[in-house]
């Protein structure tokens, strides 16, 4: 028997007990080559030791028929879930929330915006109305104004360029 | 169509047929036990973790390619539901209900103790008790992947190439780890181990 067979029942005995075949095989080995026992002693006592470890559980006798019954109830809420999709309240139900909330921020944006012309307006009207007041009771105050506006207004105005020009022939 | 049996009724299973998923369960459910029991070292847990594992593979039907050999795929699940469980545990430690009870000596009494109408006397009783407990840590102290692989390894319904598409690696890394896991069980068992004896072969 070669290396490789002999590799074989080795990966063979860490899997099982070997069968009386294999074992009259590698009793023949060992008959051949005494040397290669030994190479298996640890190996044996390991496998000893590892079967004293408990053995796993028996699966119990209704084992089947709960995988059944959660298998039904999954089967159950996805057609659940399926129904819920089609039905004409499923839109309702996934956008009516985000259709809300949209509403709701576009409304009170709104309000907002007509709130702030709102009190510019009251502003606006209620400092006419005290400009007039101040205009009819100190008319004396605004006998100037106009003339006093347009100079404002010519200094606001864009300055004329420099005439370089004539200002060269006068030097 | 695919050779593999369990393809077929995988298949089957695809189109709806309860009674084939009914037979996969029943042919599968001690070998998933098994490797559920073995990776996680938990006999309370290891029937609801398989049972978790065939409803996955319920829910997953429509996913399953019958190029694939029906138990890798389904071990491969079984792999991933005892990662997530593990992971779970690391997340939220807690005390089973089945752990050991620590002693004055901060020892652990051993976490299950089996009735063994074998053994003669209590002294005999306690000496197996301490063996089993020495072995059971050594395994529990392998790295994950080369306990899996010891678990899947004494699966017969698995080829080892089968196992090395479980664990997602080579043919040779596969016997790799279970010869390292091995070799490290035999140096932490070593005063454990009685050497030349040799065990009855099993009868096939």
């Amino acid at each position: 028997m070669n290396q490789r067979a002999l590799e074989k029942l080795r990966e063979t005995h860490w899997r099982r007990g070997l069968t009386e075949a294999e074992s009259a095989e590698l009793a023949a080995q060992w008959a051949a080559d005494p040397s290669a026992r030994a190479a298996w002693t640890e190996d044996v006592a390991l496998n000893q030791l590892l079967a004293q470890l408990p053995e796993p559980p028996r699966a119990a006798s209704n084992f089947t028929a709960q995988v059944l019954a959660q298998a039904a109830l999954a089967d159950a809420g996805r057609a659940r879930d399926r129904a819920r999709e089609r039905s004409p309240l499923a839109w309702l139900t996934r956008w009516l929330p985000r259709v809300a909330v949209a509403s709701l921020v576009l409304g009170a944006s709104l309000a907002g915006y007509h709130e702030v012309n709102r009190r510019q307006q009251q502003a606006l009207v209620a400092g006419a109305a005290e400009v007039s007041q101040l205009v009819a009771s100190r008319p004396e105050w605004f006998a100037d104004y106009d003339a006093i506006a347009a100079v404002g207004r010519a200094q606001q105005a864009p300055q004329p360029k420099a005439d370089t020009e004539l200002l060269a022939l006068l030097q | 169509m695919s050779d593999d049996p369990d393809a077929v009724l995988m298949l089957r299973v695809q189109r709806g047929d309860t009674s084939a998923f009914a037979e996969l369960v029943d042919k599968y459910k001690q070998p998933v036990i098994n490797v559920v029991f073995r990776t996680l070292r938990d006999g309370s847990e290891a029937e609801d973790v398989a049972q978790a594992v065939f409803l996955q593979v319920y829910k997953s039907a429509h996913r399953y390619q019958p190029t694939a050999k029906f138990t890798t795929w389904l071990f491969t699940i079984a792999r991933n539901l005892c990662l997530n469980e593990l992971r779970r545990r690391a997340r939220h430690p807690a005390e089973s209900l089945e752990a050991g009870f620590p002693t004055e000596g901060g020892d652990e009494l051993p976490a299950r103790q089996f009735e063994d109408h074998r053994t003669a006397s209590p002294t005999d009783a306690l000496l197996h008790g301490e063996l089993e407990e020495k072995v059971r840590n050594a395994v529990a102290a392998l790295p994950e992947t080369q306990r899996t692989a010891l678990a899947l390894c004494r699966q017969e319904e698995l080829s080892y190439e089968d196992i090395a598409r479980v664990l997602g690696c080579s043919l040779s890394a596969t016997k790799s780890l279970i010869h390292r896991a091995r070799e490290t069980l035999k140096e932490r068992l070593k005063p454990y181990l009685r050497t030349g004896e040799w065990a009855a072969p099993a009868k096939k």
